[in-house]
């Protein structure tokens, strides 16, 4: 009985792909599988400051990212304007985002752009990639290849919950849930 | 007039990277003596058993300011981005400028690593004004016998010239601003008034010993800070005593310090940091024997 039972699941199944392509690429595609960045150390004045990469199969060949540090500001305690740095490579030009306090901005070229999220896709676009910060709430977006990076609160992608420091490769079409009070940003590569 | 003592303070214990030092600059409620903006003492027994690639401190960064590293026990081993490998002894001086941007790694050297011994350097910084944050970087070493000395009358008192003008001696090295750094050895019972420009900020720091200053003694590993009230430091020494006076006329423009780098604004700390993973800063493959 229980082996009619699963032969009929089973055809069942196989029916609903071949009527749904959608959920056929679903149970074909990678399982998603984050990254997390983790903080490096804290530094005191002078430090010993040298960021090491992290090394996952989950990530690209263009992007490259870096563990997280905190210098510390008054150079030997933590107080509150201690600058956390996220060091990035998009196809080996160099971004670093900046942390003070609450706030994230990052550096490109010469001019710092805040992350905070707006009303709508903010865009900012580097040499070699293009940085979309999400706005809070739902969002349905399609950047396969992408990377998402979770810098602050927690954001789902499709069921997969990001936390802090954690990264990602986008697959196809997802729903990117951010959440009140966090940031997530996308990283394209335009090469 | 003998200058005033404006604070004392005591080290307090440091992690670098797994390294413990003693620091007494900065420290709660002082974040500088302009020009000095940082004094590291590190003075370790090692054990020795140690390849020289895991010992001392690998390859990292600087930008706009001046590492000056005194040894007083066991050697350094420098190497840097421009090409420099350079290995310095006990008496000496290792004086780099960071200027624009050089990786550079400090390490025992090789026998000291591997067959272990006493090691001691203090490393202390020393800000450059923004006209020369963007020199080219270099650096200077210096041996025992290359730098002057001066002696109380006495002959209890001797002062190494490292840098600056004292007492008619002239230090080899020249600052990016004018200053006067020196090394002071004494003995029990010996006395000097060591004469510092009005004009420069002064602090002293004993390694070990004791000494005292107007009324009051000081120690191992206290930093005293003077008021610029006077033309002269004058010591007693009550133990035999080991000590930098570290004196320079103040820059007096704005300082932000993280980590590694000292410019004069944030802006420009964010870009040190991004220059430095773009490689502008150079990079340093170290080659280790054996």
């Amino acid at each position: 009985m229980k082996r009619q039972q699963f032969i009929l699941n089973m055809s069942l199944i196989g029916a609903a792909s071949l009527l749904s392509p959608k959920l056929l690429f679903a149970r074909n595609s990678k399982p998603i599988r984050k990254v997390h960045i983790p903080l490096g150390a804290e530094h005191i004045r002078h430090g010993l400051y040298s960021p090491k990469q992290i090394v996952s199969t989950n990530l690209p060949s263009w992007f490259e990212v870096f563990e997280r540090d905190i210098l510390l500001s008054n150079g030997h305690s933590v107080g509150p304007n201690d600058l956390g740095v996220l060091n990035l490579k998009v196809n080996a030009d160099s971004l670093s985002i900046f942390q003070k306090g609450n706030d994230f901005s990052i550096l490109n070229g010469r001019e710092n752009h805040d992350l905070s999220p707006q009303n709508s896709v903010k865009t900012i676009q580097t040499k070699t990639g293009k940085i979309l910060i999400l706005p809070v709430g739902k969002n349905k977006i399609e950047h396969p290849g992408a990377i998402g990076i979770c810098l602050k609160g927690t954001v789902k992608v499709d069921s997969q919950q990001l936390n802090e420091f954690d990264c990602l490769s986008l697959t196809s079409e997802q729903v990117v849930d951010v959440k009140q009070n966090s940031i997530i940003i996308l990283i394209q590569n335009t090469l | 007039m003998s200058r005033s003592i404006k604070t004392v303070i005591a080290s307090q214990k440091v992690n670098m990277g797994g390294i413990i030092l003693d620091q007494p600059l900065p420290s709660k409620g002082l974040d500088m003596v302009d020009p000095f903006l940082l004094i590291h003492h590190w003075d370790d027994q090692l054990n020795g058993g140690q390849k020289q690639q895991d010992a001392g401190v690998g390859p990292h960064p600087h930008r706009g300011f001046t590492p000056v590293t005194f040894i007083f026990k066991g050697g350094v081993h420098h190497r840097d981005s421009t090409g420099v490998e350079s290995i310095i002894e006990a008496g000496g001086t290792q004086w780099m400028n960071s200027g624009r941007g050089i990786v550079h790694s400090e390490r025992p050297t090789k026998e000291l690593a591997e067959s272990g011994g006493k090691f001691e350097i203090i490393q202390f910084w020393v800000n450059s004004p923004a006209a020369s944050k963007f020199d080219p970087p270099s650096y200077q070493p210096l041996k025992y016998e290359d730098t002057p000395t001066v002696k109380s009358a006495d002959g209890l008192v001797t002062i190494g010239v490292v840098a600056g003008q004292f007492h008619g001696k002239t230090g080899p090295v020249s600052g990016s601003s004018p200053l006067a750094t020196l090394r002071l050895e004494a003995s029990k019972g010996g006395e000097m008034s060591m004469e510092i420009p009005k004009d420069y900020n002064a602090l002293l720091y004993v390694l070990d010993g004791e000494v005292k200053i107007g009324d009051k003694t000081v120690g191992t590993k206290d930093m005293v800070v003077f008021n610029n009230d006077g033309g002269s430091i004058d010591v007693s020494i009550l133990e035999d005593t080991r000590a930098i006076i570290l004196s320079g006329e103040p820059i007096n423009e704005p300082v932000v310090s993280y980590g590694p780098f000292v410019m004069n604004s944030e802006q420009e700390i964010r870009e040190a940091i991004r220059d430095y993973q773009n490689g502008k800063l150079g990079t340093l493959v170290e080659r280790f024997e054996g």
